[in-house]
């Protein structure tokens, strides 16, 4: 039973070598890499005080680096970004929680089974092709304007790269894997523990970082429309109370909340890879 | 000091160039471009309703500076912080606009003066069809949807305060414009305050009108036309000519004869024409009004003294010193329409502000 572990590892060669070299080098890099990705926010920075320095700009629309930074501290001092924040991140998790697990189920299941692909799958892909946030009206008649509506809207814009990536990490493992399945007598139960869910994993993890991505961008803007409360609410209010330096404080709350998230998914990532976890 | 000293030195010269009146323009060198914003109606392209949209079919401005200047018009969809956007990206030299989003970009440090009433935007509150409330009073509980930060908020809180409530007693829902239609029409919101396009939903049945400002002396639904500091002390006499088009504008567009060409010009918005009609069947004269009178004035205090205290501004600022009267003064005296409209008082409960 545990011959097919090794096996998943020998099928991808590529993919070992790879992880195994990026970790090697990882350590003595790191810091090299951290100051690497600090030059282009730090010119950015850097041509936002000259711009601010030489007046290019008045300070209504461009408030000066300083501004911004005095209106953060003072924002996180009264609690409330910290507050909007947490109004956010809930949404997401509920919203990503339920579209997750609509994606999850739907995906396993069309994978496993052609008739439900042929049926579901062309309205599904169509589906794909629309903006999540073109569809706030219709989401809007059916869920109302109160909590509902932004996460279902959260779970939509999860349940897709859920879905497709389960769909894809299901359908591409069962070729030669489920051959040897066959060899090895598997029951259907073993065949799902060590066939279908590690080959399906990583893909369903991958799924997981760009459906939390979309649900965070959807987030934004869904609060930006229609919400009282949240880090993107917070946001158009601060832009209709001509507060640039609220918004860019928020607009930089937003990217840096983006970017934790990301980068928790990441290591997520590598971390269900079979092959990596395994070496 | 030196700035002290120019800005001084140019509102002495203002001075002396508006006394001049027309005559002045020679004299000053022109503007390459004077561009001038304001809200807009419609969909896709927008279109104004009001005098700024009346000056522009008309070409007033062109007539007023000799055709030697370059007019450009922008409209902005609904919306105030966009027009402060504009102002503060040195886009625009005038806007005509809502008191609130002007207070707000003042309050915030853009650079403006008010130099004429915009005109008065009727105010109305629709209750959805169904929903048992004839008076303000019975909002109480209700969930009321309307954009905050705009004109119709800051109605919405006297409207409440003069029925004995406040904010605090409705459930009130910020929507734009388009989605506050989708929720009135699902049952998601009991009510809508807005201006003449609600009646669009009346006549859908919807909703129905349970008060509306038509014919009423309130300190609401006030316009006011800016200039940048830039563009007026640069040049006094271009600002003079645009305030004397837009007092033409008012003028016509004041005149019973002419309601049926001001309704043209409007309707170009899309907003169907029978509702304009509906919300201009009053005297003209009471809505397109460019005297900055004392309701005018009175009515820049109660929105400021809103903003401060629901925290839309951090500081209160002195209206009077916000306000330079002198270019439509002297375009009502220049256009001898000084005795046409009649100053307003402010009511006794707002006169103590």
């Amino acid at each position: 039973m545990i011959r097919a572990i090794p096996f998943v590892d020998i099928a991808n060669p590529p993919e070992l070598g790879r992880h195994a070299r990026q970790r090697s080098q990882a350590a003595p890099t790191r810091w090299l890499a951290v100051a690497l990705g600090a030059i282009v926010p730090l010119s950015v920075l850097a041509v936002w005080s000259l711009a601010v320095a030489l007046h290019a700009m008045r300070p209504q629309i461009l408030p000066s680096p300083l501004a911004v930074w005095a209106a953060g501290v003072d924002m996180l001092r009264s609690g409330d970004l910290a507050s909007a924040l947490e109004v956010s991140l809930g949404r997401v998790a509920l919203g990503l929680a339920l579209g997750s697990a609509f994606g999850l189920v739907a995906g396993a299941a069309l994978g496993r089974s052609r008739t439900l692909d042929a049926y579901f799958g062309p309205i599904l892909r169509a589906i794909c092709q629309i903006p999540t946030i073109a569809w706030l009206p219709v989401f809007m008649l059916i869920f109302g304007i109160g909590e509902e509506l932004k996460i279902a809207i959260i779970a939509k814009a999860a349940f897709l790269p859920i879905l497709l990536n389960t769909f894809a990490g299901v359908r591409t493992a069962s070729a030669r894997y489920h051959e040897v399945a066959n060899v090895l007598e598997f029951s259907p139960l073993q065949r799902l523990r060590f066939v279908t869910i590690p080959s399906a994993l990583p893909m369903i993890v991958s799924g997981l970082r760009l459906a939390l991505s979309n649900a965070w961008h959807v987030l934004i803007v869904v609060e930006m429309l229609a919400s009282a409360s949240g880090i993107g609410h917070v946001m158009a209010w601060s832009r209709t109370l001509f507060q640039l330096d609220v918004v860019f404080v928020t607009v930089v709350a937003i990217g840096v909340t983006g970017w934790l998230m990301d980068f928790a998914m990441r290591a997520a990532e590598r971390r269900f890879s079979p092959w990596s976890a395994s070496a | 000091m030196n700035h002290h000293f120019t800005r001084r030195a140019s509102l002495a010269a203002i001075g002396a160039l508006v006394a001049t009146g027309t005559r002045a323009f020679a004299a000053e060198a022109a503007p390459p471009v004077i561009r001038i914003g304001g809200v807009g109606y419609g969909y896709g392209k927008q279109f104004g309703q009001n005098a700024i949209a009346v000056a522009e079919a008309q070409r007033l401005v062109e007539a007023e500076t000799k055709g030697a200047v370059r007019v450009e018009y922008q409209f902005f969809d609904h919306t105030g912080p966009a027009i402060n956007e504009a102002i503060a990206a040195g886009q625009l030299d005038f806007a005509s606009y809502g008191a609130l989003p002007q207070i707000i970009g003042k309050a915030n440090g853009l650079p403006t003066r008010i130099i004429a009433n915009g005109g008065v935007s009727n105010i109305y509150v629709g209750v959805r069809s169904g929903v048992k409330a004839n008076t303000i009073a019975d909002l109480k509980g209700l969930r009321v949807t309307l954009q905050r930060g705009t004109i119709l908020h800051q109605a919405l809180d006297r409207l409440l305060a003069e029925a004995g409530l406040s904010e605090k007693d409705i459930q009130l829902y910020d929507l734009p414009t388009a989605d506050q239609l989708t929720a009135l029409t699902n049952g998601d919101a009991d009510a809508s305050v807005g201006v003449a396009s609600i009646l669009t939903l009346r006549d859908q049945g919807i909703v129905r009108i349970i008060y509306s400002t038509v014919g009423k002396t309130t300190p609401d639904g006030i316009n006011a036309v800016a200039v940048t500091e830039d563009f007026s002390n640069k040049y006094p006499a271009a600002t003079g000519a645009v305030v004397r088009a837009i007092v033409k504008a008012a003028n016509w567009t004041a005149q019973p004869q002419n309601r049926n060409g001001v309704l043209d010009i409007w309707a170009k918005s899309g907003t169907p024409r029978k509702v304009l009609a509906e919300d201009l069947a009053g005297p003209l004269k009471d809505t397109s009004i460019p005297l900055i009178d004392e309701l005018f004035v009175a009515g820049l205090k109660v929105s400021v003294d809103f903003s401060a205290r629901n925290k839309l501004i951090r500081q209160p600022f002195d209206v009077d010193a916000w306000i330079d009267r002198r270019y439509v003064d002297s375009a009502l005296r220049d256009l001898n329409l000084v005795s046409y409209w009649q100053p307003r008082h402010a009511p006794p409960s707002l006169a103590k502000q």
